[in-house]
Parts: C-alpha cells; sequence; structure tokens
C-alpha cells in the first residue's frame, strides 16, 4: 500500500468493489473500520432510472462521461488493490462500489487485509462478493472543498442585492448593491431559498443607522448586505470560528468591516442591555425554538425579527414559540421547502 | 400575514422544469450531524453540488433521527442543484435491533452472536424492499439473511 502518513486534509478512501445484493453487508465492514458514513455508487442505477422516467429528465451521455468516474482504475497514483476474488454470478454482475474515509492514523495493512478476507467470505453467508476487490488511495480534502466553485455565478436577492462571487466579475446596474462573498466552507452563498428570504426581507426592512443582530453569521452575508443597506452597527455572531473567520474576510472584501462586529459565541454571549432594531436569524427551526425568548428580550421596541432555516413542516412550531416569547408574526413566506418568517 | 387566526403562507414556488440528472448519489451518514467531511465532501464535490447547502438540508430533516446512520439518495441536476429522499435504516441496523445486541461478531465465521427468525427476516427485507436494489421479495430476504450471517447473526427457521 502507499506510504501512510497523518496529514491534515489527507483522507484515505478505502473502495469495496462489489454487486448490489452485499452492499448492505459491506456497508456495515466499513462503518465498523471506524468510517462516519459511506458512499455507495452503483453505476447501474442511472440507466435503470432513465428507463423508469424517461430519457429527458435524465443526463446526456456526454454530461455521464464528464462526470467522474468512481471505478478504482481512475484512481490517483499510488492506490493499492487487494483483490479478495471469489463471488460473481448472473444478477449479481451488476457492479456497486461502496467507499468510505478514514484518517491514515485509522488504517494498517493488517486491517485492509482483515477486510478483503471478510469481503471475500461473504459467498459463505449466502451473499455474492461480486469482483469483491479492496483498494485504498489517498484522497486531498481541497480536491472536493473547492470544485462546486465553477458553477456558483452571481445571484440577485430582493430588488437590488446582487451576491457576487470573489473571483468573478460582474457589472452593476445603477442602483446594484453588490455583496462579493466568498463562502469557502461556511454556509450562505446567497443560492439557497432561506438566504434568499432573509436578502430580500433585509432589504425591505433595514433603514440607515440601525443596530442589526445576524444570529448564526455563517458566511457573513446577512450581516454585510445589513452594513451595505446602511446600518450603523452589526454584531454577527456564529458558534464556529471558522466561519467568524470566513464572514470576517468577506466583511472586508465588501468594506464593511468597520460597520460589523464578529463574535464566535453565542446569544448569551451579548448582554440583554444590548437592544438591537433587527434581528436575524437563519439557523434551524430547532435552534430559533430556543433562542426566541432571548432573542424577544433583546429585540428594540418596534424591531424587526427574521428567521430563516426552517422547514415548512417546522413552522407552525416556530410560531408557537414566536408567540409564547410574546412577540408577533406579521408574515410567513415560502420558498421550496423553506419557510422564513418575519415579525416583531 | 394572520387572518382569523391561521396564517397565510404567501407562495413562491420555484418554477417547476425537468432538469437533466447527472448523478445519483448514495450516502449512509449520521441523522442531524453531517458535515463536509467524508463521505458527504468527496460524493458530493466530485459532482460539484455546494456541500455545505446539502449538509443544513439533511442535518434539518433528520435531527429527530439522532444517533441512527440514515441513508440518503441524492439527485444532482446539471445546474448543480439537488434534490434528497431519506431511506430505512441500514439493514444491520434493524439485524442487530431484532436480535437484541449492540454489536456484531468481529469473527462471524467462528464467532455467532445472536440469532434472529425467518420472520424476523421476512418483516426487516419488506420493509426495506423499496431502497433494496432487489428483484423480489425472496432476492431482499436472501440479501437481508446474508448480511445477518455476515455480522454472526444466525437465522432460525
Amino acid at each position: 500500500m502507499s506510504e501512510i502518513n497523518d496529514n491534515k486534509g489527507i483522507w484515505m478512501e478505502v473502495g469495496v468493489v462489489t454487486c448490489p445484493p452485499a452492499v448492505e453487508a459491506v456497508t456495515w465492514m466499513l462503518l465498523e473500520l471506524g468510517a462516519e458514513g459511506v458512499v455507495v455508487d452503483e453505476p447501474d442505477l442511472l440507466r435503470k432510472r432513465r428507463q423508469q422516467l424517461g430519457p429527458d429528465l435524465l443526463a446526456d451521455d456526454e454530461f455521464l462521461e464528464e462526470a467522474p468516474s468512481p471505478s478504482p482504475g481512475r484512481a490517483a497514483a499510488g492506490a493499492t488493490t487487494v483483490t479478495a476474488g471469489g463471488g460473481g454470478g448472473d444478477a449479481e454482475a451488476e457492479v456497486a462500489i461502496v467507499r468510505a474515509y478514514l484518517r491514515p492514523r485509522q488504517l494498517s495493512p493488517p486491517l485492509l487485509q482483515d477486510l478483503a478476507v471478510k469481503v471475500k467470505s461473504l459467498p459463505s453467508f449466502g451473499l455474492p462478493a461480486g469482483e469483491g476487490r479492496v483498494y485504498c488511495r489517498e484522497v486531498a480534502e481541497e480536491a472536493w472543498a473547492e470544485s462546486w466553485k465553477k458553477y456558483y455565478r452571481p445571484i440577485r436577492a430582493g430588488r437590488r442585492l446582487v451576491v457576487v462571487p470573489s473571483w468573478l466579475s460582474y457589472t452593476p446596474q445603477p442602483e446594484d448593491i453588490l455583496l462579493i462573498l466568498d463562502p469557502g466552507m461556511a454556509f450562505g452563498t446567497g443560492h439557497h431559498p432561506t438566504t434568499q428570504m432573509c436578502l430580500a426581507e433585509l432589504e425591505q426592512v433595514v433603514k440607515p443607522g440601525q443596530r442589526v443582530l445576524d444570529l448564526g453569521t455563517g458566511s457573513g452575508i446577512l450581516a454585510i448586505a445589513a452594513a451595505k443597506l446602511g446600518a450603523a452597527q452589526v454584531t454577527a455572531v456564529d458558534i464556529s470560528p471558522e466561519a467568524v473567520e470566513v464572514a470576517a474576510e468577506n466583511a472586508g472584501r465588501n468594506q464593511v468591516e468597520g460597520a460589523i462586529t464578529f463574535l464566535a459565541g453565542t446569544l448569551a454571549d451579548i448582554s440583554e442591555e444590548n437592544r438591537f432594531d433587527v434581528i436575524v436569524a437563519n439557523i434551524t427551526a430547532d435552534v430559533i425554538i430556543a433562542l426566541l425568548p432571548g432573542i424577544a428580550a433583546r429585540l428594540a421596541p418596534g424591531g424587526r425579527f427574521i428567521a430563516s432555516g426552517v422547514i415548512i413542516g417546522k413552522a407552525a412550531a416556530v410560531e408557537q414559540a414566536w408567540s409564547a416569547a410574546g412577540l408577533k408574526m406579521e408574515k410567513c413566506l415560502e420558498t421550496d421547502e423553506w419557510v422564513c418568517l418575519v415579525g416583531g | 400575514m394572520r387572518e382569523g387566526g391561521i396564517t397565510r403562507y404567501h407562495r413562491k414556488r420555484r418554477m417547476t422544469v425537468a432538469k437533466k440528472v447527472i448523478a445519483i448519489v448514495k450516502l449512509q451518514c449520521p441523522a442531524g450531524k453531517a458535515t463536509p467531511a467524508p463521505p458527504v465532501g468527496p460524493a458530493l464535490g466530485q459532482h460539484s453540488v455546494n456541500i455545505m447547502e446539502f449538509v443544513k438540508a439533511f442535518n434539518e430533516r433528520t435531527a429527530s433521527q439522532a444517533g441512527m446512520i440514515i441513508p440518503v439518495e441524492i439527485t444532482i441536476y446539471a445546474d448543480r442543484s439537488f434534490t434528497f429522499i431519506t431511506k430505512t435504516p441500514p439493514a444491520a441496523v434493524l439485524l442487530l435491533k431484532a436480535a437484541g445486541i449492540e454489536k456484531g461478531s468481529g469473527e462471524p465465521n467462528k464467532q455467532k452472536v445472536a440469532s434472529v427468525t425467518r420472520q424476523q427476516v421476512r418483516e426487516i427485507a419488506q420493509l426495506k424492499m423499496p431502497d433494496l436494489n432487489a428483484a423480489s421479495i425472496e432476492a431482499a430476504e436472501r440479501m437481508i439473511a446474508g448480511t445477518a450471517r455476515s455480522i454472526g447473526i444466525t437465522i432460525k427457521d
């Protein structure tokens, strides 16, 4: 096997090339190695869906050819293969590849050998093993962390706000307010329905000179929008220090760092003596429900609260907590399966 | 707006058009606790999907099942948008539960740790049938029985 190291950002992909009937058993073998989860590739699945749904719903063949193959045949140099052999047969001629990702320190040659033996023994349990091959290769983290960026385009949210990826240029219309953003691994690209609804509401609600609190700031997109809409003081909070770092960098890109105070922490870290004209929280229903009493306590008289990140099935629970906190909900916007609640 | 105590939802549905699918990705991740780390990162990153948007949606939808590994099937379209459906728990998890044990055997050929009945195998096969790549219920039962034996659980007739 290739040289094992424990560099940060390096993962070991352990794959088992097998057949669909063995997927459940092989998945468990990989989870038992300590993997957080698995990826199951069944190349025939697309063909079957094409038969079920018709070709219009499915990709052009050239698209499929462009898509990276999970096949270890295209694995990076240094890939190691341990052939288990055995198995195979009729309907089990289909291929399924089950992949797990482990840190180099979690793996050793004996563990891989043991896995190969277990895969080889599948027929003795009454399961076909298919090709029954176990492979292992190094994968660098940035290979996937950056790849989505090539499909990220400028997007308009509300009437004047336009979210522009920092690596693209964009020619604004006269009244446009640009939000220049590199979300890194933080949430908030402007493409998610919840972010779009929050941006559109901020555009209507925020007035020059106001104090704004952004809970769960992620990439900082909502805090930056509030500052660019004229808010005098914006406080942006996130439980993740990495997100706060990304958000601060994005504020710098938009030259509003002077108007925003970033804080790695929670609502509890903000004194109840502080009052805000607008509070926005694009998190999740459960977190918003828990935070609502504290939010109500920090809302200035006449202040507005904008909440999103809530799936439609939980809107009623949030609405109930909203009333219990002594606030009045005024509207509930909905896009796809998501809602954005607004009131004060 | 509230009218007579009922919130009126302002619908802003996205226009539905037939979009081309470029990939179907199957994952198994911890409910409510998926992260951009593997397996989510490489599985979606290779198709240029925004990883954090999936993580947020998956965790929100599975928060109530915390502690379980949940299979999920993600359909990825040419514009890199996606939809996903969550599935029944893994067969091994259902088998361990049916056998009343927490862990399978490390040496299933030599060491048997529990047993389940043929009826229990059938029930699990029926539950998982919609999610399995199986041609018939009998094929699904063989898969479940084989998975049971592979973790040291024997089948009683």
